[in-house]
């Protein structure tokens, strides 16, 4: 089920709006990039992989206009049926290379797209892609947010600082940290909401904060379960980043 | 009842140990047979998987070799390399699998992996960062007034670098720019016959004239099909190095102090340079550790290849290096967001602070501005990381900004105690820097302008309240801008109208000693030069009387004697930085490269050749002649024994009449030679200057001609300076007055051809002033023949005059 979001990312796609691409490439590139090396372990090499998640991004540019809601799949789901069907194309390349013929161009597999128990993926691999979305959230909230206001965040609770220490760090009072705080994680849950609403296409996927701990409409008392789950998800992802940048060097 | 309480106890306790025993016993017990097993299979699956792959290997390469062939022999040019591209990555692969089957796979069975990763990951980055050739290849032809000395790995840009000593020419020529103190330089080279492609040119030599307004640039040369430019040689190690040796001198902690020290004051040399480039309206694009050499602890931005105007009109493009560039910017320039329309100078300092974190992490911020820095840093100096790499809208407007809060923390006696509350910018005394960034923005405006060609008049730069690079000790290699010594400083009265008054003014070099006399007040400097007509005016003004022709004499000859002396200065001062310079010869690993490869060879060939040559230790050599097929006959064969002392005796006799006849020759050559030579003699001696366009090394035939036309023409009587046969013995003095005087002859002539009549004029007019000092009386002027073919003589111009039977003389000489 499409909503205005996603059709408007979906419409920036099809238009061809660079900006788009390299959203989405910055957005789900490493959570891309980790599959396909997981995948083609001992088979296809860094670059490879990097050259393969753009290809994974270009094929669903063309694949969106043949999307069909009404299925039911999951966007990572959708997302992981297409990286792994480039995959298979570029294996199948290099066979065709080595018999020294010609190979035709595959026809992309649409089962994909229907919501089947026997077509699942792992749990690891949905945890990264909601993962990539949170960071997408943070970093729009970066973008936002007063650079005082988030840098405050940032030390309490991506940094995990006491309120004293982060109040005599920056020269303002805790309560004010305090104040600071809550606009920032007001605006992070408007962000996730945004975030969620782009890259999501069945209330499944809706559902996935709550399911993570991100309670988006929330009581007082969610906030220090929002701020935890929050920061453990930075974590986890500067992890993942980490590891994409030592391959690329390595 | 009574054993039954007992055994009931033992077993309630037996079976918590049993499961302690089970967890931390049996399980890591099975786990490590389970991953002993897997380690072995693992193993002989990889060794037979590699066999198979090698088999494979070598018959595709079986197959490929006889197809390569047959296109060759077809004149299929494309299809044969082709199928050598195919067979080479066969080759590799094969040699790829042996090494994993016999070294790779057995090292990791024993868990020897460690040893095999010197030849599995640095050996390769070793290999792809290994300079290219020490020369330029004939397609890209040599560079005049450069001694090539070696080469440096080129970047990702396409070009090629060299480093070169330039020739007392040059050097003096950079003097005159004011680049006083150069003693080596970086050549890059583009040529389109050498792979370099044309966008790559266009590219580099976008912004070159803006560098070298700068400074940053001494020379750039574009021709039809190369184009190159030379920058100052920095000596020293890339940052990336550098940071790897702090960390591996610091704890796995993090850095300690005094490193922390070194990379505040790394950032804070990065940032003055910065700040230098935006003033002057530029943007370097392509900060990163790579391109940042570090020199007795100071830090020099090189690599000019991304270097942008901001007020090009040109559209913003992606390039840069990926954790280095700023997300934005890429975000921008595929919205096709033109250059001028945003801010250069903060992806720079976007830059800067991701060089920063690098080197506080020894890893690149892969997470862009939300990486974090886990490693013991203090907490102001992460506050600014942060903040340089924050959001574009959010971060420090100018350079000068993020430099007072990194120096803020550097002269601290404390940094770690510094928070981030203490930092200027949050205390709002980065409002001054933000005026003084707005004043240098009207100035980089008006010169990026100038540089960009757009319509926009440069508008004049403002009074810099210090110095735009703080000058620091020993670092002779930091830039400064061009051109900009010895100007007048001036400051703006009227931004509105650009009505301006000068303030003071440096003297373009120093004053020489003793301090001038009153009259020495009247010849003002301009640029170095001085101006009669500024004389005449300045002692109009001040109503000077008039000194006698011997005072002028007297005084011009100071002047003269001054100069020399700072001449002499200079090229003391080149002589005392070649300890810094770059060295393309033997270095300590080449020694000991050569030193096993040798040793090795040595070894083998004395366990191989010396049981061989043993039988032949012996003076004389007996011979047998003997039917083959008679064995028999062997008994009886006739024997000659010949002494090998004699025929060496024969040998030497043969020699000694042959050396004794050439002797001969070379005397009736020489006696010859006098009687000629004696018959072009000059009746006055005469001084001659010669100045040679020819390119080294010089042909062969080239050169002998040009050596026996030095040597006929001091044998008549001239003393000949200059060109390629000088003489070598010069003492210093005349060296530097030598260099002055070919500098001024060049000067003198600039572009005009020789073979016209003003240029003729011009040089003889010269030669009229330089007749009393240093004493010339003529000019020779060598340039390549007008076909350039290989071997072909050169063409001589000669200028000035003599008496009319040395003239004859003369032009006999030169053949006219």
């Amino acid at each position: 089920m499409l909503n205005s979001m996603t059709t408007g990312f979906i419409a920036r796609l099809r238009g061809n709006d660079e900006a788009a691409w390299y959203e989405l490439w910055e957005t789900f590139g490493p959570v891309v990039r980790a599959q396909l090396s997981k995948w083609g372990r001992g088979r296809i090499g860094v670059e490879t992989v990097r050259d393969l998640s753009q290809e994974t991004l270009a094929a669903l540019s063309n694949s969106i206009e043949r999307y069909d809601p009404t299925r039911g799949a999951r966007f990572s789901t959708w997302l992981l049926a297409i990286a792994k069907h480039v995959l298979g194309d570029e294996m199948d390349r290099r066979m065709a290379l080595k018999r020294g013929s010609n190979k035709k161009k595959a026809e992309f597999d649409e089962t994909w797209m229907m919501a089947s128990p026997s077509v699942g993926v792992d749990d690891a691999y949905e945890a990264a892609v909601f993962r990539a979305k949170v960071e997408a959230a943070i970093k729009l909230v970066e973008k936002d947010a007063d650079f005082m206001d988030f840098s405050i965040y940032r030390m309490r609770v991506l940094d995990g600082r006491n309120g004293k220490s982060v109040a005599d760090a920056v020269g303002v009072s805790e309560p004010t940290v305090s104040r600071r705080l809550a606009k920032v994680r007001v605006m992070l849950r408007g962000r996730l909401n945004q975030v969620i609403a782009t890259y999501s296409f069945t209330p499944d996927e809706m559902d996935e904060a709550q399911r993570n701990g991100l309670e988006l409409n929330p009581s007082k008392a969610d906030d220090a379960l929002f701020d935890e789950a929050i920061a453990e998800i930075y974590h986890q992802q500067l992890e993942l980043r980490r590891a994409d940048e030592a391959s690329a060097r390595s | 009842m009574a054993v039954g309480i007992p055994l009931l106890i033992l077993l309630v306790l037996a079976i918590p140990v049993a499961v302690l025993l089970v967890m931390y016993v049996l399980v890591p017990v099975f786990k490590g047979i389970g991953w002993f097993i897997r380690h072995i299979f693992s193993f002989i699956f990889g060794e037979i998987s590699d066999v198979l792959r090698l088999v494979g290997a070598i018959v595709t390469g079986l197959v490929l070799v006889p197809m390569t062939i047959v296109n060759v022999i077809i004149g299929r040019w494309s299809a044969s390399a082709h199928y050598g591209r195919a067979v080479k990555s066969e080759c590799k692969n094969g040699c790829l699998c042996i090494y994993r089957m016999a070294i790779g796979r057995p090292a990791k069975l024993l868990c020897l992996s460690a040893l095999t990763d010197g030849l599995e990951k640095r050996l390769p980055e070793v290999m792809a960062g290994a300079p290219t050739s020490d020369t330029p290849s004939k397609r890209t032809g040599q560079f005049e007034g450069y001694k090539i000395l070696g080469s440096l790995a080129g970047g990702g840009s396409g070009g090629k670098l060299y480093v070169a000593e330039p020739d007392a020419r040059k050097l003096a020529s950079f003097a005159r720019q004011g680049q006083a103190d150069v003693v080596q330089v970086v050549i890059k080279s583009f040529s389109l016959r050498d792979g370099s492609s044309l966008p790559q040119i266009v590219r580099e030599s976008r912004a070159l004239e803006a560098a070298k307004k700068l400074g940053l640039v001494l020379e750039h040369e574009m021709g039809s099909e190369r184009f190159y430019y030379v920058m100052r040689y920095v000596p020293g190690e890339s940052l990336g190095l550098y940071t790897q040796k702090l960390h591996a001198s610091s704890e796995e902690t993090g850095l300690d102090d005094r490193a922390i020290g070194l990379v505040l004051g790394v950032g804070a040399d990065l940032l003055r340079t910065l700040q230098q480039y935006h003033r002057g309206g530029l943007w370097h694009k392509d900060v990163k550790p790579d391109n940042i050499i570090i020199h007795d602890e100071r830090a020099h931005l090189v690599d000019f290849g991304l270097i942008t105007p901001m007020r090009s009109a040109m559209t913003l493009t992606t390039h840069g290096t990926e954790y280095f560039r700023d997300p934005e910017m890429v975000r921008l320039a595929l919205k096709g967001v033109k250059v001028h329309e945003v801010d250069g100078a903060k992806f720079d300092i976007y830059a800067s602070g991701a060089v920063i974190f690098s080197m506080i992490e020894n890893s690149f911020p892969a997470h862009g501005g939300l990486s974090q820095l886990t490693r013991r840093c203090p907490e102001a100096l992460r506050w600014i990381v942060r903040r340089a790499m924050t959001d574009y809208d959010k971060r420090y407007n100018s350079a000068a900004e993020m430099l007072a809060d990194l120096e803020t923390v550097l002269l601290a006696d404390e940094p770690f105690k510094v928070v981030p509350a203490g930092l200027p910018s949050m205390r709002g005394r980065a409002v001054e820097s933000q005026d003084d960034a707005k004043q240098s923005e009207d100035f980089a405006a008006g010169f990026a302008a100038a540089v960009a060609g757009s319509p926009v008049p440069p508008p004049v730069p403002p009074v810099s309240p210090e110095p735009l690079v703080t000058p620091a000790p020993q670092t002779p290699a930091t830039p400064v801008a061009a051109g900009q010594r010895g100007k007048p400083k001036l400051r703006v009265s009227d931004w509105w109208t650009g009505r301006y008054e000068v303030v003071d003014s440096e003297p373009p070099f120093p004053p020489p000693p003793p301090p001038p006399p009153h009259e020495e007040a009247q010849a003002e400097a301009q640029d170095g030069v001085y101006v009669y007509a500024s004389v005449v005016s300045a002692k109009d003004a001040i109503g000077i009387v008039s000194r006698s022709a011997k005072e002028q004499l007297a005084s011009a000859r100071k002047r003269v004697k001054a100069r020399r002396a700072q001449a002499h200065d200079r090229m003391s001062q080149h002589r005392i930085h070649r300890r810094d310079s770059f060295s393309s010869g033997i270095n300590g690993g080449v020694v000991v490269a050569i030193v096993l490869f040798f040793g090795v060879v040595g070894i083998l060939g004395f366990a191989l050749l010396v049981p061989a040559f043993s039988r032949y230790d012996q003076t004389r050599v007996r011979i047998v002649q003997s039917p083959p097929d008679a064995p028999e006959a062997l008994a009886n064969a006739e024997t000659l024994t010949i002494d090998s002392d004699q025929i060496l005796d024969q040998v030497d006799r043969a020699k000694a009449q042959v050396q004794e006849a050439m002797r001969k020759v070379d005397e009736l050559a020489r006696q010859k030679q006098e009687s000629y030579a004696s018959a072009l003699k000059l009746e006055k001696n005469a001084r001659m200057l010669i100045q040679s366009d020819l390119n080294p090394p010089l042909d062969e035939k080239v050169g002998a001609y040009l050596k026996e036309l030095y040597q006929t023409l001091r044998t008549a009587g001239v003393e000949v300076y200059g060109g390629p046969f000088s003489p070598t013995n010069l003492d210093e003095e005349t060296e530097s007055i030598l260099v002055e005087t070919l500098a001024s002859l060049e000067h003198a002539r600039a572009q005009m051809p020789l073979d016209t009549e003003k240029t003729s004029q011009v040089l003889t007019n010269w030669i009229a002033d330089h007749k009393d000092d240093p004493g010339l009386d003529l000019v020779l002027w060598i340039s390549p023949s007008l076909k350039g073919k290989p071997g072909e003589l050169p063409m001589l111009t000669l200028f000035g005059s003599l008496n009319d039977a040395d003239m004859k003389v003369i032009r006999m000489i030169l053949g006219d």
